[in-house]
């Protein structure tokens, strides 16, 4: 059976057969939500969330871009909104940090030193990485996390390989201008 | 090139990770069923914080 035939199948009712393709992408879909928000459980809410919305808005896939390409605009867009939509939760977002970071520790075998230099630079990294614009990071997360060519970058950004080659080079140079004054530190 | 090395280092690690075997089971309950609540995973933390603070 083919993927649109699938997705045929689904549009007539039998909604059991969406769960192929949320194996067949369940990975995909996890990995780029983890690019945006850096956390397991907040990236499998995410995930839950894309599919439902695939799920919902599956009549106006038309076939023009591969199912894929379609259901990563729907995990970028998903999690661009949650992470506006969290921006004012600063609060909670620390105390998860705290609690994250106690249990990292835990099951760490490196010496507390080294615990505390690892997190301190891996939060350093998920910081510079949060605060690049926008597009730069869209082009990052996918390029470095779920591995695409600039072409299949662009398909998704509805874009073209140019831009999406501009915006890989400044988000390099942000985060190397951003991260090696602190990198350097350990 | 330490800070390339580092960042990669990071996302490699965020990449690897496995995600609960159950999602996808979890993905068409909800699909299924959308009358069903999802859990509030702010609610959760918000508790295991305040307890954590509390013990601190």
């Amino acid at each position: 059976m083919t993927e649109l035939q699938i997705i045929q199948n689904i549009l007539e009712g039998n909604s059991s057969k969406f769960k192929l393709l949320v194996e067949k992408y369940q990975n995909m879909v996890f990995r780029t939500t983890m690019g945006f928000v850096h956390n397991k459980e907040d990236a499998e809410d995410l995930t839950q969330d894309v599919f439902i919305r695939a799920f919902q808005s599956l009549k106006t896939f038309n076939g023009d871009a591969e199912f894929s390409t379609w259901l990563y605009r729907i995990s970028v867009n998903t999690s661009i909104n949650h992470l506006n939509k969290i921006k004012n939760r600063g609060l909670l977002h620390f105390a998860e940090e705290i609690l994250q970071n106690l249990f990292n520790r835990a099951s760490d075998d490196k010496n507390p030193q080294q615990q505390l230099e690892q997190t301190e630079r891996d939060n350093a990294i998920r910081k510079a990485i949060d605060a690049l614009p926008e597009k730069q990071r869209t082009a990052f997360i996918l390029s470095k996390y779920d591995d695409l060519t600039q072409k299949e970058i662009a398909a998704i950004m509805q874009s073209t390989e140019g831009s999406v080659e501009q915006l890989l080079q400044r988000a390099k140079t942000n985060l190397q201008k951003k991260l090696s004054p602190i990198v350097g530190k350990y | 090139m330490k800070t390339e090395h580092y960042i990669d280092e990071l996302i490699n690690k965020e990449k690897n990770t496995e995600f609960n075997p159950y999602l996808s089971t979890r993905i068409m309950a909800q699909i299924e069923n959308p009358m069903r609540k999802p859990v509030n995973r702010w609610q959760t933390i918000a508790v295991a914080a305040s307890f954590v603070l509390a013990i601190a």
